[in-house]
């Protein structure tokens, strides 16, 4: 069998017609057979070679080894250490290594390769040893220390190096203690002959100190004093250590760090362009740099561009881009090598050269470069003209006088070929534009109702009507707009149609001219035709609720054709009683085509509902919440509408086509209103995110959800047993109120059995006194009965003992009484001056933050507030930050914040002003921050 | 004092693959199990490179580099086979063109400039010991030099050129690489 295997493969190798694969039909089954050559007694090595090759190419497919075949395997491996021939120890050493997790029998090859650690081979004593400190454990290494010592200082670079490497993954599995006492046999190996024993060896030697930063200080001082090491992936180890040091140590300016930054510029001369490359980024991403200490690293770029690698100018341009952001005119110096890039092969590159170009060029400059874009744009692969987009967006804000150029590139890339990814951002970009620019706002509708005319993404489309639907009627000329809705009612697939007619209905709206709307009943009335549900049903519902029908005259016996009365004629009386009606209605049926509360809320209410079973009562859509209290399970939901939504009733149970895939997202209240006695508690008006209670690695742990209600705030305490051997009954958490403001009575609704796997939830509700806030700090106890249980069979103790545990204290906060709208204001300034400046307090406030971002993140945690206009997110290099933000404040007020942050040498300073309905609200949330 | 997780590491690498241009597997090394815990997600991430890498067009001959999804990679075309070295976004990209650089230049001198899938996975063992001195499994790397990792790969060649004797040997392998090379021209064609 295993001969004509041997054959078979033979016959391949001097197969000529090339495309056959020699592991061609290769089975499991058959190699493992095979592998028992290794038992025999007279070894062949070469055909050892070709089996051992089979099975890690099998292996390296993904083949999976049962624990039983695996330990068969490594038997007859341990055989194979009785050849002596280099290349199949070579093997072996590697099968070993690939096989060793999936093998409980690790143990029975230790002993071989120690023996190979012994022996005068340094090939075999480099591979052993790096197989060795692989598979084993720590007390194995002790055994074997005194070789690998011996190792480190070898005169073989390989034998140095596999030692080094060896230990450094010793280190970071916590199997090697003893590594820490080879201190002077590194430090030895730094001046090794090789470069990359010095660093192997570096490298250990900064993992075994790095928890001690003199230590650390004193070693990269030494090295740097040094001119640094001869090996250049040493000396980037030691650029790294050094932009560590400095970035660390933030109360010297860069400029009192001389030596270290002077060490930083020498490498940007260094002979290897790894080391000047590395130099660059590593001053490139110093804190608090300033453009003059960045020009010589933009010319190390400036170099790198011109190289005919693309690698080279591939980091080069990256870093340049990266630079662009916070000191654009450092870069823009290089301006010129740049836009050589834009046609450079790698489309990677020319799409960085684009984007960093419109962030450093000028606004002269930028009619030329879209020029040059729109060369290329076409051949871009799709994420990439993504990016372009999204620079483009950004220079349209920063240059709104340009913007007439700009959108019109965008129009242009609409119509043009590409992904729904790639028109789904430029269509988000309008939408920015259009939120940010309202002169542009006819000129971006006007190109969205262009695209729309041949867009083959019903998603897109839904979206745009919507906004049609929600601008058109008040702009100068609505009717330009209805054309555009209409060919889509004519043309389109069922949830287009849907959306053109809510679209369509709007136009009809209270503001509109009488003709308008006699023009909208028009083309309204043939959907009452559609031959689809939904879209049939909203025509229907709107054209009635806007009191359209005014307009028609009744049929005649019933029959099918519709008489309209025409604009011209006199059919319409005009008088004042009739108008109001009209107001009226289309009031209401605005209403009805604008949700009152985000879908998410809606849907979660419906559900809950129908789930009581109680349906006695109707439903009622003025009682859903109309902040967010849906929380993402996951990061990154979906942001932008989510297409237009269905007209009132019909709206949780049918939404338009087009309705995105959202993250998902769960209620966090869900579990306090399914226990029947907080049921009539209703809906929390805040529900804050779940709060560990205990350290991770305890006995029980326990979480708290803090839901605040006008008159209690309940605490979920979700309590987990992580013992076998018992269980915890009639579980409570007592909680001390004392301390805290705005609290009265508590009562304790306690969990039945907490065990191993099975969580439970104890309440403990508390009253809160009218007009007092509910805050300040509680201590908290877990009270409980435990009772033995029997690990093995799983049965309980009768008896039990009570006990309890005490929790880490718990706050209210400011945050638990503050919810963020559903949808922040987009013009901030205007909602701002809307509020006005009667109720506002100003604050200020010093903070022992080490930068601005990391401040600006805590004050959005700590008051649970909505950053508005993309203020949340400060670069992590600024010096300064303005943090703009929108929350709704318990039981119903609207609070605007805004926050001016800035760096100081001892900290950070903040300034604080909020505007509110309420000047006390606006005292208190000022004054919590501190 | 900071979480040990933001320390400085040295320059690492997260995979070394070997792909065909129709993105089978020839050979890949993985080098960190939380990125990729199983068989599913490495095959995921080999079909996203091979996606990205056509998405972007004709591939230049020498290194090239891109960026996606929190990697960096570098990749190059060697006949039908496509490799790539990759790592974090943080890390330095030459680094990546470098041992991408030696990887290609070692298996070149392994396979007398013959790199192509069959020869490849003809001599495998020469290939997986070169990648096994390359980098190590936890993506450290352990020697850059083209010539001494095929040196201390220490595999001959399994291919019958080797079993002939010395003096004939430079005659035989001239005429045999020259056959390979009209081959897959040929064969390409």
């Amino acid at each position: 069998m295993t001969d004509v295997m041997g054959d078979d493969r033979l016959l391949k190798i001097k197969d000529e017609d090339g495309m056959m694969s020699p592991f061609e039909g290769i089975e499991k089954g058959s190699v493992l057979q095979d592998c028992r050559c290794f038992n025999d007694l007279q070894l062949d090595t070469q055909k050892c070679e070709a089996v051992l090759v089979r099975l890690l190419y099998l292996v390296g497919q993904g083949e999976k080894l049962t624990s039983a075949e695996a330990t068969d395997v490594f038997f007859s491996v341990t055989k194979l250490f009785q050849a002596n021939a280099p290349s199949l120890r070579r093997l072996v050493y590697l099968a070993i290594k690939e096989l060793a997790h999936t093998a409980e029998e690790v143990i029975i090859v230790t002993n071989c390769l120690t023996k190979d650690i012994n022996s005068n081979v340094d090939m075999y004593r480099a591979n052993a040893t790096r197989v060795l400190c692989k598979i084993t454990d720590a007390q194995m290494v002790q055994a074997i220390e005194r070789y690998l010592k011996q190792e480190i200082v070898d005169r073989n670079p390989v034998v140095a190096s596999a030692a080094l490497v060896s230990g450094q993954q010793l280190l970071a599995n916590n199997k090697g203690d003893v590594v820490r006492r080879w201190v002077n046999e590194i430090t030895q190996a730094l001046e090794h002959q090789s470069p990359m024993v010095q660093f192997h060896a570096l490298a250990l030697l900064y993992q075994i100190k790095q928890h001690d930063r003199l230590a650390v200080t004193k070693l990269v001082t030494a090295m740097t004093r040094g001119g640094g090491s001869r090996s250049p992936l040493a000396t980037v180890l030691l650029v790294r250590y050094t932009a560590r040091m400095m970035s660390e140590d933030t109360t010297t300016p860069p400029g009192g760090q001389r030596p270290l930054f002077e060490f930083l510029e020498a490498c940007l001369r260094h002979r290897s362009e790894i080391v000047r490359y590395e130099a660059v980024r590593a001053i490139a991403a110093l804190p608090n740099v300033n453009a003059n200490e960045l020009m010589p690293a933009v010319t190390v770029c400036r170099l790198m561009l011109t190289q005919p690698q693309a690698s080279m100018r591939y980091a080069a341009m990256r870093t340049l881009a990266s630079i662009a952001f916070t000191a654009p005119i450092a870069v823009a110096a290089s301006n010129s090598d740049m836009e050589v890039l834009i046609g450079d092969g790698n489309r990677s590159i020319a799409t960085l050269a684009v984007t960093t170009l419109m962030r450093t060029g000028s606004e002269s400059s930028l009619e030329g470069l879209l020029k040059q874009i729109g060369g290329f744009l076409a051949d871009l692969a799709d994420e990439l003209k993504v990016r372009v987009v999204e620079a483009l967006r950004e220079v349209c804000l920063k240059y709104p006088s340009k913007h007439h150029a700009l959108l019109n590139f965008l129009g242009n890339a609409l119509r043009e070929e590409g992904g729904l990814e790639f028109k789904r951002s430029i269509v988000s970009a309008y939408l920015d534009l259009m939120a940010t620019l309202p002169g542009a706002k006819e000129m971006c509708l006007g190109h969205l109702c262009e695209f729309i005319e041949d867009c083959e993404h019903s998603q897109l489309s839904t979206q745009i009507l919507h906004l049609l639907g929600r601008e058109g009627p008040h702009t100068s000329a609505p009717e330009k707009y209805i054309r555009y809705i209409y060919n889509r009612l004519i043309l389109e697939r069922p949830p287009v149609r849907a959306a053109a007619v809510s679209a369509l209905a709007r136009f009809a709206g209270s503001s509109s001219t009488p003709a308008l709307r006699r023009s909208v009943a028009v083309l309204l009335q043939q959907s009452l035709a559609d031959s689809d549900d939904e879209v049939r049903d909203r025509a229907a519902y709107l054209y009635k609720a806007l009191g359209l029908d005014q307009f028609t005259i009744a049929r005649p016996g019933g029959g099918g054709v519709i008489k309209l009365v025409s604009p011209t004629a006199n059919g319409v009386p005009k008088d004042e009683g009739k108008d109001k009606d009209v107001a009226a209605m289309t009031a209401k049926a605005e209403a009805f085509t604008s949700l009152p509360c985000p879908v998410a809320n809606l849907e979660a209410e419906l559900l809950r509902y129908i789930s009581t079973g109680d349906t006695s009562t109707t439903f009622n859509v003025d009682v859903v919440p109309k902040q967010n209290i849906m929380q993402a399970a996951e990061s990154g939901t979906a942001s932008g509408p989510s297409g237009p939504v269905a007209p009132g009733a019909r709206a949780g149970a049918s939404v338009a086509g087009g309705r995105r895939a959202e993250a998902k997202l769960v209620d966090p209240a869900a579990a306090v209103m399914a226990v029947p006695q907080l049921a009539q508690l209703g809906r929390p008006f805040k529900s804050s995110p779940s709060v560990a209670l205990t350290e991770e690695e305890v006995e029980y742990t326990v979480k708290v959800v803090k839901h605040v209600y006008p008159t209690h705030v309940v605490l979920q305490f979700d309590v987990e047993n992580t013992l076998e051997d018992n269980q915890l009954e009639n579980v409570t958490v007592a909680v001390d109120t004392s301390s805290a403001s705005g609290l009265c009575d508590v009562v304790l609704l306690p969990a039945a059995v907490a065990k191993l796997g099975a969580p439970a939830t104890a309440f403990t509700v508390i009253t809160r006194t009218d007009g007092e806030l509910p805050l300040g700090a509680m201590a908290c106890t877990l009270r409980y009965t435990v009772r033995d249980v029997d690990a093995a069979t799983g049965e309980v103790d009768d008896s039990g003992y009570e006990d309890d545990y005490q929790l880490e204290d718990l706050e209210l906060t400011i945050g638990d009484l503050m919810v963020a709208p559903a949808e922040p204001p987009a013009n901030f300034r205007a909602a701002w001056e809307a509020l006005g400046g009667d109720n506002e307090v100003a604050e200020e406030f010093s903070l022992s933050h080490d930068s601005v971002a990391t401040a600006v993140g805590e004050i959005i945690n700590y008051l649970a507030m909505a950053p508005c206009g993309g203020s949340g997110d400060a670069n992590p290099r600024a010096r300064s930050h303005v943090l703009l933000m929108a929350g709704i404040f318990a039981p119903q007020y609207e609070v605007l914040l805004r926050a001016q942050v800035a760096m100081q040498p001892d900290g950070v300073a903040l300034n604080v002003v909020v505007r509110s309905q309420d000047y006390e609200v606006s005292q208190v949330i000022a004054g919590s921050i501190a | 004092m900071k979480p040990s997780g933001n320390m400085v590491s040295q320059p690492l690498v997260k995979a070394v693959v070997i792909v065909n241009t129709k993105g089978g597997r020839v050979c890949s090394r993985f080098c960190d199990k939380v990125m990729w815990p199983d068989l599913e997600t490495e095959r995921a991430f080999e079909a996203t490179l091979l996606k990205k890498v056509q998405a972007l067009g004709e591939i230049s001959h020498g290194v090239d580099i891109m960026e996606f999804g929190g990697h960096i990679v570098a990749y190059t075309q060697c006949d039908d086979l496509l490799m790539f070295v990759t790592g974090l976004a943080s890390e330095n990209e030459l680094i990546l063109a470098e041992v991408l650089g030696s990887l290609d230049e070692s298996l070149n001198i392994l396979l007398r400039g013959l790199v192509y899938e069959e020869n490849v996975l003809l001599h495998l063992q020469g290939v997986l010991l070169v990648i096994d001195e390359l980098v190590d499994q936890e993506g450290v790397v352990m020697e850059s030099d083209p010539v001494e990792l095929v040196s201390r790969a220490g595999v001959q060649s399994s291919s019958f050129i080797d079993n002939v004797p010395m003096g004939e040997q430079t005659l035989s392998q001239a005429l045999q690489i020259a056959k390979d090379q009209i081959a897959r021209t040929i064969l390409q064609g």
